[in-house]
């Protein structure tokens, strides 16, 4: 999973900045002081980024309980004739109400770690509500220590997945074990399901939810021959909005002992979210700015921190029960520069 | 009869013509002037240099020589103080071998010259943008160019004449021509040269406009004796002489063109470009960015071979020459004689190219000649590549045989550095029989 480090990259920048702007004892110059209005850097956010999906993955494990047979030790264990075992309810994510897919392949594994096999012709089936998101027979038996590979993987271009899946095994059956078994409880057999290289078609979020998205990372300026008495001004950070969440933004500096030094902007920021229709999907793009001043004084403050800490948290607007983000739906950030600099000759 | 000549020029080598009236180096800026009187043969040298520019004065480049520091507004004045678009110019003119003959009332003349020309052209708002960064332009689409470069050596050869129409040197119509033909041996031209810059008013995007066109003949491996194109021109001119004390000179120079034809290389671009800052992918992950994709929109296409023409710096010179003072007769070899003359010159040139500005020039002087052996004078001049200019100017006749002179269209810089923004000088040499 990727990390939500966009703040430290806007320092990053306007640090680079700060460097690429201040060699002047590297030549021999005239003191002068430019204004410079310019854009830096521009980031196209998809909403594979914003949501931080880059994969999905779930699984169930199976123990012999759910089978029927609890803990002990057994002479044999009979053969179970093909059964159906209950459904099993699985939470694929607390934040996203459905997905879309507009590509990607889903892998599965199953893990046979019970003390018994099991026959080929059981069919596992993943179900969304009432529609059948993918079903599949197993072709060969799975002998006790066994996995086995689903191939070719699932193409789950156009499927749905929603918060909650729900899981079937069905035509279950087994040859059982002709010698004495211990049953303690660690023997299962684990289904896992993990969709990769997926791109999204829409991702609904139901309203009013909140996310938070954070990171720490190590830092260091001190090392570095800048001399911030020599600029003043802003960057800006400039957001245009297509997608129905906001996010708000902050950054922190921390010491070696991961205490806050100072913060990046003078409280949290807000990147406004696109309004939506009816049925939840944006109808506008809303442009927000945050400005990052830029001063001695703050450059001096962080020269000693050791730690960068991102924090970001996303809300998704109202007006919907769901809002969805489309794959045409973008958020861009643009760093843009408004400082003046003020260039010195230095003698060495 | 000889003459030995040298001379400080700028530019135009103007003292040429006002120090050295009627001789076979002047006649190559006044064609209609060339007139040996009673000699026959005359053999002439001359060499020339000039650099000036509108702009950059020779106190503060002595300043920077020094290693002094330039205040802030220093710097201030002069990119305010530019013109709306600013040229600096270089040039030497080497007359190889000049001869000139009278034959009954005519005179003709030959000349080798070697010329060297170069001019560069910038614009104030490239300077402000250099000097004060480009938010003084937000919100507006800011013209950058021209920048631009145009060199030209070439080695001409011309054949000339002059005869009077109707009268005499008292009162009569004088005409005069040369024609050349001219080796190019190595150019750089640059016929486009536009640039554009819009800063939106909120930072978010920088557009660049352009469209530019280098090409070049003969650089690549230099040699003055190899020739990589050819070309001709003409000179022409006409004198009326309206009384023995007034005479008019009007002449075209430098009419013409080269076309360059061997080892041509064209680099040229032509394109709009909005930067809205370097396109960061993957900014949640492993961000990335190719900076190279931006300098590859400005990379030019080139080519080779082909060709080009370069025309000729174009000019057109209007002179007023006033003369009093003992027997204007030049034929006369008077030990007594003392002539004053004064001149006003006006020179426009007709394109932008080495050796020649649009910007028009106005330059007025005076010469004294004492006994038909001594010529000296002081000019003062505006315009052209230069601001302001003050001249000097001397030329020693001995025995009537050999002239020599030495002066100069352009001392600023040793009288008032800061007005200074150009300097010249030209060795004439000649003997006459």
């Amino acid at each position: 999973m990727n990390k939500p480090n966009f703040i430290y990259l806007v320092l990053l920048v306007l640090l680079s900045g700060y460097g690429c702007g201040f060699r002047p004892n590297k030549v021999e110059t005239p003191r002068w002081t430019t204004e410079i209005l310019a854009p830096l850097v521009k980031a196209p956010l998809s909403p594979e980024e914003i949501v931080q999906l880059d994969e999905v993955t779930f699984s169930k494990e199976i123990k012999m309980s759910d089978l029927g047979t609890p803990n002990g030790t057994y002479p044999l264990i009979p053969p179970i004739p093909p059964t159906s075992l209950p459904p099993y309810t699985i939470p694929i994510s607390a934040d996203i109400a459905s997905v879309t897919f507009a590509s990607g392949k889903m892998a599965m594994t199953i893990q046979n770690n019970l003390p018994i096999n099991l026959k080929a012709g059981a069919t596992v089936t993943v179900e969304v509500g009432t529609n059948v998101f993918f079903t599949h027979n197993l072709p060969n038996d799975i002998n006790p220590g066994a996995t086995y590979t689903m191939t070719p993987e699932y193409d789950v271009t156009g499927k749905t997945l929603s918060e909650n899946i729900t899981l079937k095994l069905t035509n279950f059956a087994s040859d059982g074990s002709s010698s004495p078994v211990t049953i303690n409880g660690s023997e299962k057999l684990t289904i896992s399901f993990s969709i990769k290289g997926l791109k999204i078609q829409n991702i609904g979020l139901a309203s009013n939810n909140n996310f938070e998205l954070s990171d720490t990372t190590d830092f260091s300026i001190s090392g570095s021959n800048v001399n911030m008495g020599e600029i003043s001004g802003k960057f800006v950070l400039f957001s245009d909005n297509q997608m129905p969440i906001q996010m708000r933004v902050q950054g922190y500096f921390l010491d070696s002992t991961k205490k806050v030094m100072d913060s990046l902007l003078t409280g949290t920021q807000l990147i406004n979210a696109a309004t939506v229709d009816g049925s939840g999907f944006s109808n506008s793009t809303v442009t927000s700015s945050v400005d990052i001043p830029v001063s001695t004084a703050k450059f001096e403050k962080i020269k000693p921190a050791k730690y960068f800490k991102s924090y970001v948290k996303v809300s998704t607007g109202s007006g919907a029960p769901l809002v969805f983000i489309r794959n045409t739906d973008k958020l861009t950030l643009q760093l843009v520069a408004d400082i003046k600099v003020k260039i010195e000759n230095k003698q060495n | 009869m000889a003459f030995i000549a040298t001379y400080v020029n700028a530019q135009y080598n103007l003292s040429t013509t006002y120090c050295e009236h009627n001789d076979l180096n002047a006649s190559r800026y006044e064609p209609s002037e060339l007139h040996l009187g009673k000699k026959h043969v005359q053999i002439g040298s001359n060499f020339y240099f000039w650099i000036a520019n509108n702009a950059l004065d020779y106190g503060t480049i002595q300043k920077f020589r020094k290693g002094d520091a330039v205040t802030d507004q220093e710097i201030d004045n002069f990119v305010n103080n530019l013109e709306a678009k600013n040229q600096i110019g270089a040039g030497q003119d080497f007359q190889i071998a000049g001869l000139a003959l009278r034959l009954g009332k005519m005179d003709f003349s030959f000349s080798a010259v070697d010329k060297f020309a170069m001019e560069m052209n910038y614009s104030q708002n490239l300077m402000k943008l250099a000097w004060k960064g480009n938010k003084q332009f937000a919100g507006q689409r800011t013209q950058l160019g021209p920048l631009s470069f145009n060199a030209q050596y070439t080695r001409e050869y011309a054949l000339g004449t002059a005869f009077n129409v109707a009268g005499d040197l008292e009162k009569g119509l004088r005409v005069g021509a040369r024609a050349k033909y001219i080796q190019g041996i190595g150019s750089i031209y640059m016929p486009k040269s536009d640039l554009y810059l819009t800063t939106a008013s909120d930072g978010r995007s920088i557009e660049a406009e352009f469209d530019y066109k280098l090409q070049s003949s003969g650089i690549k491996n230099f040699n003055g004796m190899n020739f990589n194109g050819m070309g001709y021109g003409i000179d022409a001119g006409i004198s009326a002489h309206l009384s023995k004390h007034f005479e008019i000179n009007a002449s075209v120079l430098d009419f013409g063109a080269v076309t360059y034809n061997q080892d041509v290389k064209t680099y040229e671009k032509k394109g709009k470009y909005i930067y809205e800052g370097a396109v960061i992918s993957n900014f949640f992950g492993d961000p990335r960015y190719n900076a190279d994709s931006i300098a590859s929109l400005f990379k030019p296409t080139e080519t080779s071979n082909g060709s080009y023409t370069m025309s000729l710096g174009t000019k057109v010179l209007l002179q007023g020459e006033l003369k009093w003072g003992g027997n204007m007769d030049e034929e006369l070899e008077d030990e007594e004689y003392q002539g004053h003359s004064l001149f006003l010159t006006y020179i426009q040139g007709l394109n932008n190219m080495p050796g020649a500005t649009t910007k028009p020039y106005l330059s007025v002087a005076y010469n004294y000649d004492l006994k038909r052996m001594f010529d000296f004078g002081v000019s003062a001049s505006m315009g052209g590549y230069n601001k302001y200019a003050v001249g000097a100017f001397f030329a020693f006749n001995f025995a009537h045989i050999i002239k020599f002179g030495i002066g100069s269209d352009n001392l600023m810089p040793l009288v008032q550095p800061k007005l200074g923004t150009g300097a010249d000088v030209s060795v004439n040499l000649s003997l006459a029989f």
